[in-house]
């Protein structure tokens, strides 16, 4: 039996009833990272204390944000973490190298904890202090742990962190610390042998070959005789002559240049000693000498060539590791060199600019590249990547 | 080691989810959940509908079971890792029966599962610090009658006894935990760099025996020849678990180099640095302990008409207004640990069904249905406790008449629940939940079956 209500009411009604059904379908997306190329999709960021961010002895968010791979992230768009430290630092960089001021009136010891939120992930795995060894081992008895080795990746070496952040891109630049400890203690003693060298760096190439990373850029090891904290022996010579330096601070012959039989301009005189010992004395009216031929924290001439080799020696095995994964490669020192041909590395710290005492270019500490270099650093990187792997910006 | 209560906090998410089940009735189910217009003739509508229940003669009683089975994932932005749900086929039982005392009084009784849900994620998912393995259980014993008050009208009413259980397992991590002097108060341990997503315990929550009680009451109305409206408020009930909390260590696998903030040697574990701090000793923080909480299962409003221009054709349409808005917050307390106090956000939520019932002939029913539910989680609140969101739900079912007393019904039903994005962190202590925080993409669906067998007497 047909009933009264005829269908064109019901349809009114249930169409009344299903309008909120419209828009019913309403599906969100993954938001995955868009960078310039798939290849950057998860870029981590391998090293020692210039990729971690430090400068002028120090070390906090700010100047973590101004390192070299948070730039190349930039120019990469893709997202990148950093683990960062609260203000002032851990510990908080100089104000003064040479009053030994820190930011906040802190000590080198002092240490601010993480700021918060703690990323998920961490794309800049690099530790101020890390060694060859260190990005796969924290504990072997050469390894260079230290407090940041924690607080940076709670323990963790830089692989087993970079490993959680599913790389597709790497950097990697290490081995500095491999020679820098031993030429700023004036000695060619406890640089890394380039065979250990090389036995360190393949594995960790080997272990990001496993990780399944798609592409990467190696960075050359630092010619670290060209810093500007280590001064020529003939600087001091000239600043003696030129009365920069007080009366009870005394600069041997051997200082002066070899013109005048000395060898002040084959010697290298690491800040630490020239300025943190002979010259805090002498202003406290200790008479001191600085003998360039026979001060042990002294480089010699063939102690500069032994490290010099050895860095040499290091990006050889770069280079080739580079080069056997068709990454790119990028070798600091073609720049470094062309900065200091043109003078604008001093060869003398300037007490006069406390701020920036090694010129534009380091940080004051004289090891560090400035936030002005860090631009450099990425931009030069980048063009390396670029020219390897074809990419249009 | 101050130990916060933030590491408790992941079970308040379980119960601030739209976990609600309509599928209560196979015959019901087959039409998209559409019955306070027209309940089913097997007694679900004592559930459903209480005043449908009026004028039902003899003894009608009904068992029957709704198989759940859930499948979903979650694929992370970054990593693009996507990680499935393990979820097995749950089983959601009811049982009905009805007596008709009079021609306008009738009694009935009835037995469902309104609210409940069961998540299961390997144990390796990154979500696994909001919960890997979690079940919610709301039973509802409801004597109900129901009486005719005029050929048009029908009312009824059942007072809802609620048993309620919960079980949560989730991973607890190291680096949300306060770190102990020198470092300042409020520190946490992520900040001296452990790693973030740290195991290092497990919780396993349980409670069971919690106890409520609701109403549930029914108007019906036919107003014509062929056309009925239905009303149907089923109350709240606020269930006060008091459960165990068991924790058992994990691992962290971390050995500690140099320098570390402990102050042990390098190649010291980090477990036995955590092992030294006594955190599972009897009496300690995390010593298995007891634990309150209480959970509202939300009213439940739902409006509906049916149309039946055939005797052989019925159209019906609803539409369900849920009060999860009452899950704003929720409070956690536990006899060590402290307590939290989780802010959830949920919203109230509509649903819209429409189903049509055939009685193609004498033996055959068939029936069809589709419905649209929103999601009751904000954005800021989607967690793998329960990734719920809006819904497209489709049905089908086929009654049968299997001889003068026995009657069998069959249904389908397809839930797609649209892609949602969600979080797998809980904010970081003393900070809201946030859209911020989502990081990936909630895939949800499920498959169910119903089988209800109906005797009439």
């Amino acid at each position: 039996m047909v009933r009264r209500l005829t269908m064109r009411r019901i349809t009114s009604v249930l169409a009344v009833l299903g309008l909120p059904l419209v828009g019913a379908c309403d599906n969100e997306l993954v938001n995955p990272p868009t960078p310039v190329d798939p290849l950057f999709a998860r870029y981590v960021s391998i090293g020692n204390s210039i990729t971690a961010g430090f400068q002028a002895g120090g070390i906090n968010d700010a100047l973590q944000l101004d390192a070299y791979p948070v730039l190349l992230a930039q120019m990469m768009d893709t997202p990148f973490n950093v683990p960062l430290l609260r203000f002032p630092g851990c510990p908080a960089p100089y104000t003064n190298i040479f009053t030994n001021t820190r930011i906040g009136g802190t000590g080198p010891t002092f240490c601010a904890a993480r700021t918060l939120p703690i990323p998920t992930f961490i794309n800049n795995v690099a530790v101020p202090g890390a060694e060859s060894i260190d990005p796969t081992n924290n504990l072997d008895a050469s390894s260079s742990a230290n407090a940041l080795t924690t607080l940076l990746l709670g323990g963790r070496t830089q692989l087993e962190a970079a490993a959680a952040a599913k790389p597709t891109f790497v950097s990697v630049w290490i081995g500095n610390n491999d020679v820098l400890g031993s030429a700023l203690s004036g000695t060619d003693q406890g640089v890394t042998p380039t065979a250990t060298f090389a036995a360190n760096f393949d594995a960790m190439m080997t272990a990001l070959d496993g990780m399944g990373v798609q592409g990467g850029i190696l960075l050359g090891v630092v010619k670290v005789t060209n810093t500007p904290n280590l001064s020529p022996g003939v600087a001091y010579f000239g600043a003696k002559a030129q009365g920069a330096l007080p009366p009870t601070f005394t600069v041997d012959n051997s200082c002066a240049p070899a013109v005048l039989g000395g060898v002040g301009e084959s010697t290298l005189v690491p800040f630490a000693y020239g300025f943190g010992v002979l010259l805090a004395q002498a202003s406290q009216g200790v008479s001191v000498t600085l003998n360039c031929a026979t001060d042990p924290p002294v480089l010699s001439g063939a102690e500069i060539t032994n490290i010099v080799t050895a860095i040499a020696g290091y990006n050889q095995t770069v280079q080739a590791a580079a080069t056997a994964r068709g990454w790119a490669f990028w070798d600091p020192n073609v720049v470094l060199d062309s900065v200091k041909a043109a003078g604008d590395i001093p060869l003398f710290p300037n007490p006069a600019a406390p701020t920036a005492p090694f010129g534009q270019w380091f940080s004051s500490d004289g090891v560090h590249p400035s936030s002005q270099a860090h631009q450099v650093v990425a931009q030069r990187a980048w063009d390396a990547i670029v020219a390897e792997y074809g990419i249009t910006p | 080691m101050a130990v916060t209560a933030a590491i408790l906090a992941a079970p308040g998410t379980l119960v601030a989810q739209g976990f609600q089940v309509n599928e209560h009735g196979t015959c019901v189910m087959g039409r998209a959940g559409v019955a306070t217009p027209k309940p089913c003739g097997d007694g679900s509508a004592v559930f459903y509908n209480p005043a449908g229940v009026a004028g039902m003669t003899g003894i009608t009683t009904s068992i029957g079971v709704t198989g759940i089975y859930a499948y979903g994932s979650f694929t992370d932005d970054y990593t693009s890792d996507e990680t499935g749900l393990e979820n097995s086929l749950v089983p959601v039982p009811h049982f009905y029966a009805t007596y008709g005392i009079t021609p306008q009084l009738t009694a009935g009784f009835g037995f469902f599962v309104p609210y409940g849900l069961g998540t299961k994620w390997p144990v390796t998912f990154e979500g696994r610090f909001n919960g890997y393995d979690n079940d919610l259980r709301s039973m509802y014993f409801q004597p109900t009658l129901a009486y005719k008050l005029h050929d048009l009208v029908s009312v009824g009413a059942g007072f809802d006894f609620v048993l309620g259980s919960v079980e949560l397992n989730q991973r607890l991590d190291f680096s949300e935990q306060l770190a102990p002097p020198p470092a300042p108060a409020g520190t946490t341990l992520g900040q001296l760099g452990i790693p973030f997503h740290t195991d290092f315990a497990n919780v396993n929550l349980k409670a069971s025996g919690a106890t409520g009680i609701a109403g549930n009451f029914g108007l019906l109305i036919t107003p014509g020849e062929g056309v009925s409206i239905g009303f149907r408020y089923l109350t709240r009930s606020k269930l006060d678990y008091q459960g165990d909390a068991v924790f058992d260590p994990v691992e962290t696998g971390i050995v500690l180099p140099a320098g570390n903030p402990f102050g042990v040697p390098a190649g010291t574990s980090l477990d036995l640095v955590i092992a030294g701090l006594g955190l599972f000793d009897d009496g300690a923080l995390l010593a298995d302990q007891g634990g309150d909480a209480s959970i509202t299962m939300p009213d439940q409003v739902s409006v509906g008409v049916a149309v039946s221009p055939t005797d052989a054709v019925t159209f019906l349409a609803e539409w369900q207004w849920v009060h999860w808005s009452l899950f704003n917050e929720l409070e956690l307390v536990f006899d060590n640990a402290g307590t939290k106090l989780i802010e959830e956000n949920y919203q109230d939520t509509n649903g819209f069904r429409m189903g049509v019932e055939w009685i193609a002939d004498p033996r055959f029913t068939v029936r069809g249905g589709y419905l649209y539910h929103e999601g009751a989680a904000p954005p800021e609140t989607v967690t793998p406790l329960l990734p719920e969101g809006s819904r497209n739900e489709f049905t089908g079912g086929l009654g049968v008449r299997l001889n003068d007393r026995l009657h069998a019904d069959v249904a389908y039903q397809y839930i797609h629940q649209n892609k949602r994005r969600g979080r797998v962190r809980e904010p970081d202590a003393g900070t809201a939940p946030s859209v911020e925080l989502n990081s990936g993409l909630y895939k949800f669906n499920a498959h169910l079956f119903g089988l209800t067998l109906t005797a009439t007497f």
